[in-house]
């Protein structure tokens, strides 16, 4: 948790009032540039396109390619499958990356230990490395594709490493097998016996009795209707509903559980915790091992391809582009006219689940959080199983 | 949205560097960093402690351009 940050990446403010030992006020508010993507209003489509990675240089590839399909939407081109797939694959890659950061190195910040940085290296080098034996150039969010050259046996090398790296340093061996814990006794058993840095943090968390810690009762956003969510984002020039968002008139939660809300070790633990904190750090683990058996499908999905060169220069339409990345939903729209952006506006998963009544403000509103150091690090816990894309800056008023 | 505005190297520590962007200073580490880091290099900051990636500082310099222009967008805090 940050008390400053730099302007223009902006930061959510989470103002708690404790009494007696129980949550009686939250407010949040967040100064995060929802309307970043104006700066790409005026560029030509493959300029604008080129920015979006270094603009969100954390989720870059989602970012890139949630731009991409918003385009290719607009100018109804259909990408061959092997490009979809290797697009996603990076997508995925990109997610592992960040999903390991929250277990390996958020998570322990939070109860007090040091993080394991060394043994993310290999995995970071790794992951870095796709991109490059996927595609023989350089540029790969081209607008239809790019130059698709999978160097396989490299890739195959690169998976091996990255499985070796999640089950060494992340999961521990017997879990990596795409389905690890076939069930809730075999996830506990783990988790209470396991060296495996990831077992750690839900230790902590269910041995501290905060296993149902900031349960609500915020349910998973449903799939969105692409006709009212194009139509919506076209009329939100003032930004005001990607920064609050409704859906049907209410806030729904997207991320790691969401995704995994029906998993039977999930739907078994939701039983007994809601959408407490246990739930959530175990939704993210799941989703850990299952990115690994993602990354191997997309490989075999991703096979050469050589699109040829489109002429987007008088080219209009708009068009909505929707990835799930790490933190959950994110959707790009754009409008285009002439070659070029006209309207560009982006809703990240994060204006969800830390909206005013999203799943956060609403599962700590009278929750019990004991007093002292203990408040603010069972917060912090909380904000950092929901994984906002920014910085916090938390104030805790107790009475 | 997982915005990160470059940072500018200002000196070396032992295992991390102390780095500025928009006047606010920071100790960030190092360690993840495959390759040699100098004062004067731009760095990605992750988390506000862990510089994930160093960048051509024609790059960073374009990209704090285009940070200057989204912050003249946004309402004041």
């Amino acid at each position: 948790m940050s008390s400053a940050l730099g302007p223009g990446e902006g930061k959510l403010r989470i103002q708690i009032r404790v009494e007696k030992g129980v949550i009686a006020a939250v407010a949040l508010a967040s100064t995060r540039p929802v309307s970043a993507g104006s700066v790409l209003v005026g560029r030509r489509l493959d300029e604008a396109l080129a920015l979006l990675p270094r603009l969100f240089s954390l989720c870059g590839v989602a970012q890139a390619v949630a731009g991409l399909r918003a385009v290719e939407n607009a100018l109804g081109l259909v990408v061959p499958p092997p490009q979809a797939a290797a697009r996603q694959l990076l997508v995925t890659a990109e997610a592992l990356e960040q999903t390991v950061w929250r277990i390996l190195i958020d998570g322990p910040r939070c109860i007090g230990v040091e993080p394991a940085l060394e043994s993310l290296k290999p995995l970071r080098r790794a992951l870095a490395s796709l991109r490059l034996l996927l595609f023989s150039e350089p540029v790969w969010m081209r607008i239809g594709g790019a130059r698709l050259a999978p160097d396989r046996a490299r890739l195959a090398g690169a998976l091996d490493e990255i499985e070796r790296c999640i089950e060494r340093t992340v999961l521990g061996r017997a879990t990596v097998d795409g389905s690890p814990w076939p069930d809730r006794g075999a996830f506990e058993t783990w988790m209470r016996t396991s060296p495996a840095p990831a077992a750690l943090v839900p230790r902590w968390a269910n041995g501290q009795g905060l296993a149902g810690f900031g349960r609500g009762t915020v349910e998973p956003l449903p799939e969105f209707d692409p006709a009212w969510l194009a139509w919506r984002l076209a009329n939100d020039s003032d930004h005001s509903f990607c920064a609050r968002p409704n859906h049907v008139g209410g806030v729904g939660e997207t991320g790691a559980l969401t995704r995994y809300w029906t998993h039977p070790l999930i739907a078994a633990l939701r039983t007994e915790h809601g959408n407490g904190l246990f739930v959530r750090l175990t939704a993210r683990l799941i989703e850990c091992a299952a990115f690994v058996a993602e990354l191997r499908n997309q490989f075999q999905m991703a096979s050469a391809d050589h699109p040829g060169t489109l002429d987007l220069r008088n080219v209009s339409g708009s068009g909505l582009g929707i990835v799930e990345c790490a933190r959950g939903r994110l959707v790009h729209w754009l409008a285009i006219t002439e070659g070029r952006v006209s309207a560009y506006r982006i809703l990240a998963p994060t204006e969800w689940n830390f909206h005013p009544e999203g799943p956060l403000a609403r599962g700590l509103a009278g929750a019990e959080v004991g007093r002292g150091d203990r408040v603010r690090q069972v917060i912090e816990l909380l904000v950092m199983a929901l994984d906002p894309c920014v910085g916090c800056e938390l104030a805790v008023d107790e009475h | 949205m997982c915005i990160a505005i470059p940072a500018r190297v200002v000196e070396l520590r032992e295992t991390g560097a102390l780095v500025e962007r928009y006047g606010e200073r920071l100790e960030v580490s190092l360690l993840l960093l495959e390759e040699p880091v100098a004062p004067g290099d731009y760095l990605i900051i992750q988390a506000r402690a862990f510089a994930v990636e160093k960048i051509a500082p024609e790059e960073a310099l374009e990209i704090q351009r285009l940070f200057d222009a989204i912050i003249e967008t946004m309402p004041s805090v």
